[in-house]
């Protein structure tokens, strides 16, 4: 069996045993989600609350409905859905260090302990997100040069698939790459918590150096639970809009948050694996 | 620049030959389908029809079905490397104006594709199908016609007396109509023949007309001469939001091209004719229509069928693009489906052909267009079944055959007529195609009704201008769009609630059945309306067609009190005073019905005729008064805001409940996929 899958199982048991730490995120995730859709709620309460026309997005989904509905000038709402994101975006920069302390030392941590690891890191991890967002610029230009190329292949190709094809390549190359960079910058901050590296650079360095080294067993470690996220989330998209009737509304929520837990698990899932190879290979055979 | 001289007269001597001269070196391989393709004798090419009657209405339509007023023949040449085509016209034009005609106006639609034109300066600032408003001017987007000859029988070369003319504005660089004044003029009844060279550089597609890799969309391609209308030549200049308009008549259209192109034309195709160079000539004859439009590419794949119709078998082309191949049975049964519903509440399909063309990838700017027994449509490789745009597209194009190709309104002057007519139409043969709710989208429990569509595109400027603004004077063109498409076809709707489905579907029966091969206008089509339903509907046409108030009706209040409210409440029977408030919000004055509905589930139905700004409808009942609802049978499709439409005592929580769940999970899912970059 290859040590990556080794990891993998290894941190999966660390994210189970560790599971306060998914549903606490959860919980936060969820509550800022629902003040965030609060004023959305509020606003089409005022257009559809006494309305019988509302009830033809109870018994279906009418499209037309929906569209004339967010036409009405008192439907708003857009500002706090694109805030809430961005808050959860600065709480788990928060919260990443004693994700992570919580998960290399396997222990509940005490919240003051928590939250202090997360005040510890939370400015590295901040330096890290911009070295990564430096990064992903050349990511982005390259999204653009294939966006344009396929553009082009639509337009002036006379087999309509080339445009699709080129797109579809270049954008699962690109997300491989984006996965390997998130995979470098993961192990960047395992090597941050568990050495008490200071300097982001450093820790770069060194987290570039042992990717590529441990490239096999790392990456398929990361890849697989990534594709693992993705398909339990089309499952769930697939289950709800072919199986869950209308106005069944509690069973649609359930099986919602059922795969925002999930995807979320996944994610946490990746960094106990991480923290497990790291423990594995790292501490026990000393790297220079 | 190239050189005119050469690329007009080299060409022609080449169509010459091919013509005429050069017989000797062809080779007849294939003569197909006499079926119902009707040879033309100059009698028949301008006898009129019987008059239209409406007591005649279900007799079989005998040929020649239009009043021909004009014989068109050409020789076209299609040179597929330098897009151009080069071809010679002979016109013969019969004065049927009662009056000596001595200016003929023309059409030269091609030269609206400059940038200093009247159709490219609209297009900059208002945008058109494919383009939108402050776009760069593309020079792949030139396209031009130029006539090198113009001579009239018996009067000699009247070239030189051809003069640019403006009709609609004073835009001096637009020459999309020339105008010729004869030395002596045309009596009345007397037939005029013109011979007339032109040479035509194709724009990359654009505006329904183009070429796009060795693909070839040929449209508005030759000079049209004008129609006499109402007193005058009616002859508009190219705009960025405007169709067409010609008099019915015959055309003899022979196309030369490589040997490897598939072709697909306006009418039958009558012959074709192999040369010993890799050409070929493919005659293409049609009788009873007023546009001549054509395609060729060499990667066509025509897939042919039939449908049987009323009026005999129809002979289907269906013109495939490579990689649409999946949506080449979808293609069919929107056609047979669209035939076979214009079948039964209108008339047959007169002709005897049908070419659907579907344009290659990336020339979808070719797509959705409408030429007399030939329509153009549009699909992508991945579109799903459920999301029926394709269909749409087909229906609607095949419904121009009949509010447009038959009934052949002023499209430049009165756009809704064919549009927002044959919008009405498409929504109706989609619902029986494809049913009520969800004619549009079906896809995993998402749903579109093709008439909440065409309602959407209404409600998206819903007052900016009356339906009967000339096509080129609405605001821009999303307001020529959503009024002449989707504010007539949801007047209609409306309309059809107000006077019942029969009476609609008898009303646009008779409308077509009276004006077919005619060029009506919206007064025929609305006093047919109102002859039909034996009903003075001016009111609500003054209000829909003519004006642009909005129609917004809302319930303001639904309240019950005790009657005896200043006793106190004790058991037993009690009566309640239960009010019920409405309130016209818009200026669109509507009778309209509102159902009431008591706690006991008993109805009652209330008629106001709205001509006030509210009512108060009071009821005193053993029962309270639970919800009240305008319209409960949603035929007011014009009123633009149906939630306010009715009103509850008890909270509908839901439908809100169900968006904020949709919408909670789309905030969380966000978050957490923003969060992979920390």
């Amino acid at each position: 069996m290859p040590k990556g899958t080794r990891a993998a199982s290894a941190g999966f048991g660390l994210l189970f045993r560790r599971q306060y730490l998914l549903w606490w995120i959860f919980a936060v995730n969820f509550v800022l989600a629902a003040m965030a859709t609060l004023p959305f709620a509020a606003s089409i309460t005022g257009v559809m609350g006494h309305s019988l026309y509302s009830n033809r997005i109870v018994t279906g989904f009418d499209l037309g409905v929906l569209t004339e509905l967010l036409m009405r000038p008192q439907v708003h709402g857009g500002g706090s859905l694109t805030l809430f994101p961005l808050i959860f975006f600065v709480f788990m920069l928060l919260a990443e260090g004693g994700i992570l302390l919580a998960y290399r030392q396997d222990r509940r941590l005490a919240t003051g302990e928590f939250f202090g690891a997360g005040g510890k890191y939370f400015w590295r991890f901040v330096r890290l997100v911009l070295c990564l967002l430096v990064l992903l610029v050349p990511i982005l230009l390259a999204w653009h040069a294939v966006s344009g190329w396929s553009d082009r292949l639509a337009a002036d190709s006379p087999n309509p698939l080339a445009g699709f094809r080129v797109e579809l390549a270049g954008g699962i190359v690109l997300l491989l790459v984006f996965l390997a960079l998130r995979l470098w910058f993961d192990m960047a901050q395992v090597r941050m918590v568990a050495s008490d590296e200071r300097s982001v650079l450093r820790a770069l360095r060194w987290s570039f150096g042992t990717t590529v080294r441990h490239f096999g067993s790392l990456y398929w470690l990361f890849l697989r639970i990534s594709v693992a996220a993705w398909v339990e989330l089309a499952l769930i998209f697939w289950i709800w809009m072919d199986y869950v009737p209308h106005e069944h509304m509690g069973l649609s929520f359930l099986l919602g948050q059922i795969g925002l837990l999930l995807w979320l698990a996944a994610r946490l899932w990746q960094r106990a694996g991480e923290t497990v190879w790291y423990a594995r290979r790292v501490e026990t055979v000393p790297s220079s | 620049m190239r050189s005119r001289a050469f690329s007009v007269l080299l060409p022609l001597l080449a169509v010459a030959a091919a013509s005429g001269l050069g017989l000797a070196a062809r080779q007849e391989t294939q003569t197909t389908r006499p079926a119902r393709a009707v040879k033309l004798t100059p009698q028949q090419q301008t006898a009129p029809p019987a008059a239209p009657s409406p007591t005649a209405a279900s007799a079989p339509l005998q040929r020649p079905f239009s009043v021909r007023v004009v014989a068109y023949q050409i020789d076209a040449r299609l040179n597929p490397s330098r897009k151009t085509i080069d071809a010679v016209e002979t016109l013969r034009y019969h004065n049927l104006t009662g009056q000596p005609l001595d200016t003929f106006p023309f059409h030269l639609y091609l030269n609206a594709f400059q940038p200093q034109s009247t159709f490219m300066t609209e297009v900059n600032q208002m945008g058109t199908r494919g383009t939108g408003s402050g776009s760069a001017w593309n020079p792949a987007h030139f396209g031009s016609i130029t006539v090198s000859s113009f001579q009239v029988e018996g009067m000699g070369d009247l070239t030189g007396q051809m003069r640019f003319i403006h009709p609609d504005d004073a835009n001096a660089n637009d020459r999309t109509v020339f105008e010729v004044k004869l030395p002596h003029p045309v009596p009345p009844n007397e037939w005029v023949t013109f011979h007339i060279a032109f040479h035509d550089q194709l724009p990359e597609v654009m505006e329904r007309t183009g070429y796009k890799r060795d693909f070839f969309m040929v449209g508005q391609w030759f000079p049209k001469v004008g129609v006499w209308w109402q007193g005058a030549w009616n002859c508009h200049q190219f705009h960025a939001n405007s169709e067409f308009f010609a008099d019915f008549g015959t055309y003899l259209v022979r196309i030369t091209l490589p040997s490897n192109y598939v072709v697909g034309a306006v009418g039958d195709e009558i012959s074709t004719v192999q040369d010993l160079h890799g050409s070929k000539t493919v005659t293409f004859q049609a009788a009873d229509v007023h546009d001549f439009a054509w395609t060729a590419s060499p990667h066509f794949r025509d897939v042919e069928d039939s449908w049987a119709g009323s009026a005999g078998l129809v002979h289907i082309h269906l013109l495939m693009s490579p990689g649409h191949e999946s949506s080449t049975a979808r293609y069919l049964h929107a056609l047979k489906g669209a035939m076979a519903y214009f079948d039964r509440a209108y008339d047959p399909y007169p002709y005897d052909t049908i070419t659907v063309v579907d344009p290659p990838n990336g020339a979808m700017d070719a797509g959705g267009m409408e030429y007399p027994t030939l329509i153009t449509a549009g699909t992508t490789w991945w579109v799903p079944a459920g999301i029926r745009e394709p269909e749409m597209v087909v229906v609607h194009e095949f419904g121009h055959q009949y509010w447009y190709g038959m009934v052949a309104t002023n499209e430049f002057e009165d756009a809704w007529l064919d549009e927002g007519i044959n919008s009405y139409s498409e929504v109706k043969v989609m619902d029986a195609l494809y049913g009520h709710g969800h004619s549009m989208i079906d896809f995993h429990g998402l749903t579109l009704d093709d008439a909440e569509e065409q309602r959407l595109s209404y409600l998206s400027l819903p007052d900016t201008d009356p339906l009967t603004r000339f096509a080129w004077q609405f605001m821009n063109s999303n307001a020529y769009g959503a009024i002449s498409y989707g504010k007539t076809a949801t007047v209609l709707l409306t309309l059809e609630g107000m006077i019942g489905r029969q009476t609609m579907q008898r009303a646009l029966r008779t409308y077509f059945l009276r004006y077919r091969f005619t060029h009506p206008t919206g007064a025929d089509f609305l006093s047919t309306i109102n002859q039909v339903a034996d009903r003075n509907l001016d009111p609500y046409f003054d209000q829909a067609v003519s004006g642009t108030s909005i129609l917004d009706y809302e319930v303001l209040s639904v309240d019950w009190s005790r009657v005896d409210w200043w006793t106190p409440r004790r058991k037993g029977r009690q009566l309640y005073d239960d009010t019920v408030l409405i309130h016209r919000k818009g200026d669109f004055v509507l009778p309209v019905r509102v159902r009431i509905r008591f706690d006991d589930g008993k109805t009652v139905d209330a008629q106001w005729n709205g001509r006030d700004r509210w009512v108060r409808l009071s009821y005193v009942r053993p029962d309270r008064v639970v919800s009240a609802e305008i319209d409960p049978g949603h035929e007011v499709w014009l009123d633009r805001d149906m939630f306010n439409n009715s009103r509850t005592t008890d909270f509908q929580g839901l439908a809100i409940g169900k968006l904020a769940v949709y919408c909670q999970f789309l905030d969380q899912w966000a978050a957490q996929l923003l969060s992979w970059l920390t």
